[in-house]
């Protein structure tokens, strides 16, 4: 008491912890997901079995402990942020992907060889009965044949890719996750309460799960038990993961995603956006360019078998196949132009109703009660709007991101200046003490030199 | 407001990268020349340019249907023409006949003059353009008339052949020789056979009836000089829908150059003031100072 050194040394063990701590902040200062620390001290009582004045002194000052400064709730509105940005940027990749694949602004494009294909029937309704007008009807219908069933396949690839991105992203899911129950369990094996590194650790695997696919967290009184759930499907419960196993349907041509024997459906994350146009965007896409490609097959073979070729052949189909997989023109045509039923009577070459008809299919409102280049206009923009959404969305979460991020790095982030100043006063606060030190040790000499 | 140093760095990069990405599609608006390059750029304004696409390209057939027709009327014209100059001829030889200042003799050889003339309308008749028989009817490949010297048998039928010059207007550009052609051959034959026989009043009423039949040809003849005045009247309508679309795909597509540049001439002073700025706040640190 007094003329001891127990209290000094307090203070400069306290000094001691306070310059690690400032030391920490300062390396982390990069480090996003980092949470700065704070050495919270608190002043030490004597011990019992005082009275009077005695019980009034202090004893020192302890490092009660180092806790780390964040929001929750800032965490919480970024990882949801970043749950949607990870949700339509996935979505934008892939559409505009797509979008490449149709190419309607440049040449030879579907619309323009649908065009064409109207058009030469056209031409030829006038000239009948020359072979060059006929070949080139016959032409038109096998570049839209060909054109269509390459987008077709490109499509496929494009299925086969996004199938790729699904099962990589599931990979890294449950990679995440068991990182995370291994955290949990270095927590639990932890001798303090608050492991400040760990939990710094399982922070920043929670951030990147969270764009990926939109997780709950729930946190109990112990650290290491909190559980992470999607929808109804629980990842991690503590120690123990679930890995998302995905499960391709073949007949609906679906994939559908479970964990912990529990179906589940993202709603946001990349995953969830990966998800959702593999199983219903591109299904729309390829269902509605079917249904034309099937009707116009349809309109047109009906026609065309009513029809008569030069050489009096009838009842043949143009077109051969039933949907865009299939679509091709009849190779006899190819071969034998002059069997291509321009004419509806049997002998007379300069009749060319059939050809009219066929031409005049190009206002007739067969499909959805629109005609075939309006409906195919219409299919086009639905997949510019979607990307185009796509996009808008990806600028706008972005930004807001941005925003959140910055309000929750204004509460747990570093600044070092801050930590600068910190140091110097902690430099002081130690040769204070050390100063200290130093008068009692003479002032016990001076005691010791009565002797 | 705290603001990290992490931070700092990070909202400038932040800021930078959108400067650049804005200017990075300004400038491929200023090398294309067009507001968009892809669909998704402006789904609005490209579906409305597609619009225009479907309305050009069907404007264009008609115009080329237009120029068929023309090209057929064109040639039908012309044969119409030959054939009232012969049937003028015809008439020319019937008004000699019928005087009496010539002989038996000399009328003789006026009919065999129209047999000649006779033959040589047959041969209008079953005259080909671009390879096909124009008055056969829509049988393109069977020619029009047989003659054995005193019937004409017609090989085609009835029904014409039509062009779609617009919504709803069609040209006929064939013609039935049966209707056009043959009413008039067989005023000539009858006109022949009167000048052989040396019959005055048979002659002068086939010399009627040959008059008769001219009067049609030129009659014919005006039709098809209306119709083809009709049809360019409405390839130069045409060409204006052309010009004021293409007017409109302008404004709808195109850049307006000056407004792009000096967009991104201002972003690049933003972009060079950004970095300056974000330059002068990273290089203050209390660091100097101790």
């Amino acid at each position: 008491m007094g003329l001891d050194f127990n209290i000094t040394l307090t203070g400069l063990n306290a000094g001691e912890k306070m310059i690690s701590v400032a030391q920490n902040n300062i390396a982390n200062a990069s480090n996003t997901s980092y949470a700065r620390q704070r050495a919270e001290l608190n002043a030490v009582s004597i011990g019992q079995g005082n009275s009077g004045v005695n019980s009034q002194l202090g004893s020192g000052v302890l490092v009660e402990q180092i806790s780390r400064i964040r929001d929750e709730l800032f965490i919480q509105q970024s990882r949801s942020e970043s749950g949607e940005i990870g949700y339509y940027s996935s979505t934008k990749d892939i559409l505009s992907n797509i979008e490449t694949i149709f190419n309607e602004t440049g040449d030879n494009s579907v619309s323009d060889l649908l065009q064409n294909f109207f058009n030469s029937f056209e031409e030829a309704s006038k000239f009948p009965e020359q072979s060059s007008y006929r070949l080139s009807a016959v032409y038109a219908g096998k570049m839209l044949s060909d054109k269509i069933r390459g987008i077709t396949y490109q499509l496929d690839e494009a299925k086969l890719q996004t199938d790729n991105k699904l099962t990589a992203q599931v990979t890294q899911i449950n990679e995440l996750v068991q990182k995370i129950a291994n955290v949990n369990r270095k927590i639990g094996n932890s001798l303090t309460e608050n492991p400040n590194g760990l939990l710094d650790e399982r922070d920043k695997y929670l951030d990147e799960l969270s764009s990926y696919v939109d997780i709950q967290v729930v946190n109990s009184t112990n650290p290491k038990d909190m559980s992470i759930k999607v929808g109804n499907a629980t990842l991690v419960a503590g120690i123990n993961t679930y890995e998302i196993k995905p499960m391709y349907v073949k007949e609906k041509d679906q994939w559908v995603l479970g964990a912990s024997d529990v179906e589940f459906k993202p709603k946001a994350g990349s995953l969830a956006g990966v998800l959702d146009v593999r199983n219903n965007y591109i299904a729309t896409y390829e269902g509605d360019l079917n249904k034309l490609v099937s009707s116009l097959i349809n309109e047109v073979n009906t026609i065309h078998k009513s029809g008569f070729g030069i050489d009096s052949t009838t009842g043949l189909d143009f077109f051969n196949g039933s949907d865009s997989r299939t679509i091709n023109i009849n190779a006899i045509l190819e071969s034998n132009p002059e069997k291509l039923a321009l004419s509806s009577e049997n002998g007379v070459i300069g009749n060319s109703d059939i050809a009219t008809d066929i031409a005049d299919l190009k206002n007739k409102s067969f499909i959805d009660s629109r005609p075939p280049l309006n409906y195919y206009q219409e299919y086009t923009s639905r997949l510019a709007m979607d990307l185009n959404i796509a996009k808008e969305n990806v600028e706008i979460h972005t930004d807001i991101q941005k925003s959140l991020e910055s309000q929750r790095q204004e509460v747990q982030g570093v600044n070092i200046d801050e930590e600068m100043s910190d140091l110097l006063m902690i430099q002081k606060y130690y040769q204070a003490n050390a100063k200290t030190l130093s008068t009692t040790k003479e002032m016990l000499e001076q005691l010791f030199s009565i002797f | 407001m705290r603001v990290t140093s992490f931070d700092k760095y990070q909202m400038s990069q932040h800021y930078l990268s959108k400067i650049d990405s804005e200017s990075v599609r300004k400038q491929e608006q200023i090398a294309t020349g067009k507001q968009f390059s892809r669909v998704s750029d402006d789904p609005v304004k490209v579906n409305r340019s597609m619009l225009m696409d479907v309305t050009e390209s069907r404007i264009n057939q008609y115009q080329a249907n237009v120029n068929d027709t023309k090209s057929l009327l064109e040639y039908m014209d012309v044969t119409f023409d030959s054939a009232s100059d012969a049937l003028t001829q015809a008439q020319e030889i019937a008004i000699k006949g019928a005087s009496a200042t010539y002989s038996d003799a000399d009328r003789v050889t006026f009919s065999n003059s129209i047999e000649e003339i006779i033959k040589q309308v047959v041969g209008l008749a079953n005259s080909q353009h671009l390879d096909r028989y124009m008055f056969s009817g829509e049988k393109l490949d069977t020619k029009p008339l047989d003659y054995d010297g005193t019937t004409f048998t017609y090989n085609g039928n009835n029904n014409n052949m039509d062009v779609r010059v617009s919504e709803d207007v069609n040209v006929t550009v064939s013609e039935s020789a049966a209707q056009v052609f043959v009413p008039a051959l067989n005023e000539l034959v009858k006109l022949r056979d009167a000048l052989k026989s040396n019959n005055q009043a048979d002659i002068e009423s086939a010399m009627g009836g040959v008059q008769k039949e001219t009067n049609k040809f030129i009659d014919n003849r005006s039709k098809i000089g209306v119709q083809i005045e009709s049809v360019e009247l409405l390839d130069e309508s045409y060409n204006q829908v052309k010009l004021d679309l293409s007017t409109k795909r302008k404004e709808n597509e195109d850049v307006d150059m000056t407004a792009a540049i000096s967009d991104f001439t201002y972003m690049q002073q933003i972009y060079q003031a950004t970095i300056q700025s974000s330059l002068k706040m990273m290089q203050n640190s209390i660091l100097d100072y101790i």
